[in-house]
């Protein structure tokens, strides 16, 4: 029975994120001026749930490495360590977050 | 169904634009050009009666800038679910969750949402390799296969 559970659970988060992807394809192919069949876009979500299963494992064994349970930031700019580019971009919105976080204990104190 | 809603909307649009113009030759136009199809005279002629009553009641400017207010207020709302175009974090918490295979595995908001970047950028990225290998106008599988690959290496 509860593997039964784990089933479903794993078929709505499927369905939800295949909806996620579409929605951006959407999105994407709306400003490229083309389509996308609707084969392409179960590829693709098929692709990303694949990528994801190999993110959450790299970030659980990255933060397990570093003598952690709860995955950080640093693991995932570790994650994006191979490309440079994608690397800053992360980084750069970490970076955000964190200034954001300083100027809200900044305002919480006073 | 549809049309019915947007006649009058139009229609009290084009009555604010020009409020010298009687409103029945209008609705006369607009029933010839934007509804060919429309049944029997008597039909038509109660649809139009029950048009103009309801552009009587939105004809003023006001109540046309108080609609497009309405309008902006819903398109906010929309934005703000902009964000929704991306993965949403909630759903990619649930996912990477089901992934951990230790249970006491937990991940910060911050990383949660870099995470998310990541997928955004992931996502994208593959549609933008995929058009960029397909001339057509529809992105197909194959196009898919062809650039997975190195895409994988790349992220």
């Amino acid at each position: 029975m509860a593997d039964l559970a784990e089933e479903d659970v794993r078929e709505n988060l499927k369905a939800a994120l295949w909806y996620a992807v579409g929605k951006i394809v959407d999105d994407e192919t709306l400003r490229k001026n083309r389509n996308a069949t609707p084969q392409f876009i179960g590829a693709l979500a098929e692709m990303v749930w694949q990528q994801i299963e190999n993110v959450a494992t790299d970030l659980e064994t990255f933060s397990r490495h570093a003598g952690r349970t709860t995955v950080t930031t640093d693991d995932v700019l570790l994650l994006a360590r191979r490309n440079i580019d994608l690397h800053a971009m992360i980084k750069d919105t970490v970076d955000k977050q964190k200034a954001a976080k300083v100027k809200g204990k900044g305002k919480a104190n006073r | 169904m549809p049309p019915k809603q947007t006649n009058p909307a139009n229609r009290g649009r084009g009555a604010a634009n020009k409020p010298a113009a009687s409103r029945t030759p209008q609705s006369r136009t607009s029933s010839s050009g934007g509804r060919p199809t429309a049944t029997g005279k008597n039909g038509s002629q109660a649809r139009d009666r029950e048009i103009v009553e309801i552009t009587s009641d939105t004809v003023g400017e006001d109540d046309d800038v108080e609609e497009e207010d309405h309008e902006e207020e819903e398109e906010v709302v929309h934005s703000d679910e902009e964000p929704a175009k991306t993965i949403q974090p909630e759903l990619l918490k649930a996912l990477l969750h089901e992934f951990f295979e230790n249970e006491n595995t937990r991940i910060t908001k911050d990383a949660n949402q870099a995470v998310a970047q990541y997928m955004d950028v992931f996502v994208r990225e593959a549609i933008a390799r995929s058009a960029v290998e397909r001339d057509g106008p529809f992105l197909e599988v194959e196009d898919l296969e062809k650039i997975s690959p190195q895409l994988l290496l790349d992220l």
